[in-house]
């Protein structure tokens, strides 16, 4: 399979980072002389330096035999005319284009057959605005993601100093705290390295646990799991009115939640108060400390801070931790900058370019799995797969599949009932089975879910 | 180190496997040498599991410096088990010799320390794995790891970069394994079909295996003492087209077997070298013709074989150019700094660089002459960045660097002039033969084991284009 990806930029090069490890063919095409060496100094890709629009550089990149084309630059303009003289030289069975104004990303006519011709658009902007409305509905968790059209619901842990749970093995973990909850511990962040865990595994602190389950049952875990009080989203201050904050004003107030958006840009505020009904938006920069304490940060059971500029976002975000936020949530840009946010105090942060690649990466490998979600930038994914009954899967207690290393099945969905499996379990044709995969097992598990040629 | 040594280690296991093919000739001819080939594949393959298997099986990627580390030292962890068999046989003097004689067999240089007498009575399965190992080094064996073994992913990368020569990485795939594969097909392909014609010609078929090895990898080792001298016009005009071909860029040969035929005519650096291929023939052969006479026919194939064996840094021999004029030697001895085209298996400068050199010193000069004016180099259609330019002129001057100091080194050994410069230039660009006392006709035993060990590192230094080498003996690349 060969691949073109324009634009290096955050999206473009981690998607070219993970699907490199996958044997495909790739290139990457970008106008900065800087990004393009990084790209071909760290990865083993083609790396062509020009404008992705360009005819002559697209047939330097062998536009012809490309099967998936990937516009990922920072400009929507850019991206549309590269999937536009992609499709005028060569038939590319697939473009995906990312496109964040929604006047054009909803645009079908635009978009579709009769002119761009695009398969996949991506607006991170509502993605990000659903992601951080169930982080805040899970409170204790980091990360929250859905699987099988919101049935099964995974989120992360981090076990702080102090834990009473710290040093319990995993099966006693079972027994003790939740003998009743449908929920799996299904991989353990530590030390840099994410492991599927085994029943005599021991809790330390600083781990980061991930967990499988019912999204009613996730919330009820976390409790116990993480010494934190349960209590219901009341109070939401949101920071930086651009689309994603305005989205989320709209979605907390329907919820009923007290939601108040602090907007730098009095034009702005203006608009955002004829949008909004019951929030309340009030007009500061981000070194107002004195607007966060008169609207009472300590009252606020989460901070949001959703502006373009990331660290503007982890600086007013800190502040408001140490003011009494009870819980914090970025919005970044930057990979790099994930694991260094969660030393400093941040509780939450959402990179809009992972969810992006996120959303490329379930699109390029469409069919053969259903959904995916990085765990921890890329050094595990959840994929979410049908059982085939001519795959490997099936018909076999779990202990007798010959699993990869670093694999680990979550649940199974067989109709409406959830399981959540032991090593007796047997998967049954059509169930819909959710793994924990380690990357370097990523190809393995790919072939073992793929149809057994002898069928065809 | 625990992600360097299990590598060294593979390449070693790796290394014991192609010794079972000489092993299979001096069982074939009923050797005595199967012995030492035994013991050499035990020995290697030991050490290569001590190196691999105490390591756990670290993932994830190799950071620059250790690339640079691993080639190094696969490079002289490969010569020294390559040595084995050659020291346990007994036909070398002393292990220092059989060790220089396997570092100028991998880094396709070609000096040899045997008399052309004993290479006359040198066992056959010796013979072979001396072609072979240059074989091996020509197109290089860590080019060749990553192509079969697909253990080291995107670190694959670092590792092509620093072993194969040029300034520019020239991938023809995006996948480095995938490179490296097609880089070893064609390779594998223009060496059966040297094998191919060598054969119809009359040389026996073993002879034919060895001599496409040694010019394909343009290293220049022969089965026979007189060299290339011992076969006929057929073989001299067959070998001078293969090592032309050797000293081409393997990407070009590659395009062209896809069906672009005019792709050598594109590339300026291929035009770079015919040209100056043609003008050191023709010079070479007017000045030849009138100073030593003897039908034209014969001068015009003793230039054209002469000055493509040496600018490829082949480094056969049809003629003693040691008795040449002077003119003649010395013209020699310039082709020797150029060497073959980026990307190809010979040695040398590189062609590019020569030419990007004087481009860069045309823009200079320009840039005096129309002080606002803004000039860039290019080659082709490609402008060329002024970093790579710097890499270049960087380049060259550790290597002119390396060249003054080892030729002054020489001469303090008790060598003369000539020698001394020659036998630096030979070894430092992978050529072979020098001048005076290490000339064609002579070769390189009576060099002291001092000056040897000179040449044992220009050697290797030429072969990974200097950085590589050079870096290992600067303090701040071993410090945390």
């Amino acid at each position: 399979m060969s691949i073109i990806i324009i634009g290096a930029g955050e999206v473009g090069y981690n998607v070219a980072r993970r699907l490199s490890r996958e044997r495909v063919d790739i290139v990457v095409i970008d106008k900065d002389e800087e990004k393009i060496k990084r790209v071909s100094e760290t990865l083993d890709v083609n790396a062509i330096q020009g404008s992705g629009s360009s005819m002559t550089v697209l047939r330097k990149a062998g536009i012809e035999k490309a099967e998936i084309v990937v516009a990922a630059t920072n400009s929507d303009e850019v991206n549309m005319v590269s999937c536009l003289v992609a499709g005028v030289q060569a038939i590319v069975p697939i473009k995906i284009a990312r496109i964040r104004d929604s006047e054009y990303a909803s645009n079908v006519r635009i978009l579709g057959e009769d002119h761009l011709d695009i398969d996949l658009v991506i607006n991170t902007d509502q993605e990000m605005v659903t992601s951080i409305t169930r982080i805040l509905e899970t409170p204790g968790a980091l990360d929250v993601e859905d699987f099988a059209n919101e049935r099964i619901r995974m989120a992360s842990v981090l076990i702080k100093e102090g834990n009473a749970i710290i040093g319990n093995k995993m099966m006693d973990l079972k027994k003790t705290l939740y003998p009743d909850l449908r929920v799996i511990i299904a991989a353990i962040y530590r030390d840099n390295k994410l492991s599927v865990p085994s029943g005599k595994d021991k809790v330390m602190e600083g781990d980061l646990l991930f967990i499988i389950g019912e999204p009613s049952t996730i919330s009820a875990i976390l409790a116990p799991l993480n010494c934190y009080h349960n209590s219901a989203l009341k109070r939401v201050m949101i920071f930086g009115g651009d689309k994603v904050g305005l989205s989320l004003a709209k979605t907390l107030e329907k919820k009923g939640v007290h939601t108040k958006i602090i907007e730098p840009d009095e034009e702005r505020c203006e608009f955002l108060a004829s949008e909004l009904d019951k929030t309340m938006v009030l007009k500061g920069d981000f070194t107002s400390q004195e607007l966060l304490e008169e609207e009472n940060i300590h009252e606020m059971d989460a901070f949001v801070a959703v502006t373009e500029d990331e660290e503007k976002n982890i600086l007013i975000a800190l502040l408001a931790k140490r003011m009494g936020a009870r819980r914090v949530v970025v919005s970044i840009n930057r990979s790099a900058y994930l694991p260094l946010v969660y030393h400093i105090g941040v509780d939450v942060a959402i990179s809009s370019s992972l969810i992006a690649v996120d959303k490329i990466l379930q699109h390029i490998r469409r069919g053969k799995i259903a959904n995916v979600a990085s765990l921890l930038e890329d050094q595990a994914e959840v994929i979410e797969i049908e059982a085939l009954e001519t795959s490997d899967l099936v018909n076999k207690p779990l202990k007798d599949l010959r699993m990869p290393k670093g694999v680990l099945v979550g649940a199974i969905f067989r109709g409406e009932e959830l399981l959540i499996p032991n090593g007796e379990t047997i998967v049954h044709p059509g169930d819909k089975v959710a793994m924990v995969v380690e990357s370097a097992a990523m190809k393995q598990v790919e072939k073992m879910v793929m149809v057994k040629p002898e069928y065809w | 180190m625990t992600r360097i040594l299990p590598i060294l280690g593979i390449l070693n296991l790796f290394l014991a496997g192609t010794m079972l093919f000489p092993l299979g000739i001096s069982w074939h001819y009923g050797e005595k040498e199967i012995g030492s080939f035994l013991i050499a594949v035990g020995i290697t393959a030991v050490a290569g599991l001590l190196l691999y298997l105490p390591f756990p099986k670290e993932r994830g990627d190799i950071t620059r410096r250790q690339a640079f580390a691993i080639v190094a030292f696969g490079w002289i962890s490969a010569s020294i088990f390559g040595a084995v068999p050659f020291v346990l046989s007994g036909t070398f003097a002393n292990p220092l010799d059989a060790f220089f004689e396997t570092v100028s067999g991998f880094t396709t240089t070609g000096s040899s320390v045997l008399t052309s007498t004993a290479i006359d009575t040198f066992p056959k399965g010796l013979h072979f794995w001396r072609a072979m190992i240059q074989w091996l080094g020509g197109m290089g064996i860590i080019l060749l790891s990553i192509a079969i073994l697909p253990f080291l992913g995107v670190g694959g990368m670092q590792l092509y970069r620093a072993e194969v020569p040029g300034p520019f990485l020239d991938k023809l795939r995006p996948r480095i394994a995938e490179t490296a594969k097609i880089l070893w097909q064609t390779y594998l392909l223009i060496s059966g079909l040297e094998v191919v014609f060598l054969f119809l010609g009359g040389m026996s078929i073993f002879d034919s295996i060895c001599h496409s090895f040694t010019t394909m990898a343009t290293g220049g080792f022969s089965t026979q003492g007189a060299s290339i001298a011992a076969y006929g016009h057929y073989h001299r005009i067959v070998i001078t087209f293969f090592m032309f071909l050797a000293g081409t860029n393997f990407a070009l040969h590659y395009r062209f077997l896809r069906g672009d035929f005019r792709g050598y005519l594109r590339d300026r650096e291929f035009r770079f070298y015919v040209t100056l291929i043609l003008a050191g023939i023709g010079i070479m052969f007017v000045y030849l013709f009138f100073e030593i006479g003897g039908g034209w026919g014969n001068r015009l194939e003793d230039a054209a074989f002469q000055v493509i064996s040496i600018m490829t840094t082949t480094g056969y021999a049809t003629a003693d150019f040691g008795v040449w004029p002077a003119f003649c030697q010395y013209l020699l001895l310039f082709l020797m700094f150029v060497g073959g085209c980026a990307g190809s298996t010979g040695g040398g400068m590189k062609c590019v660089r020569i030419m990007l050199l004087f481009k860069y010193a045309q823009q200079e000069l320009r840039r005096i002459i129309h002080p606002h004016a803004v000039i860039t180099v290019k080659v082709g259609e490609q402008t060329i960045t002024p970093a790579v330019l710097n890499g270049i002129v960087v380049l060259v001057i550790l290597f002119m660097g390396i060249f003054v100091l080892a030729s002054i080194a020489m001469t303090a050994l008790g060598l003369d002039i000539i020698t001394s410069i020659s036998a630096v230039a030979a070894a430092l660009g992978n050529i072979g033969p020098g001048l005076g006392r290490v000339g064609p006709a002579e070769h390189y035993a009576h060099i002291p084991a001092l000056g040897k060990g000179i040449l044992i590192f220009c050697m290797l230094a030429g072969r990974l284009e200097i950085y590589t080498i050079v870096i290992l003996l600067f303090p701040e690349f071993w410090r945390k």
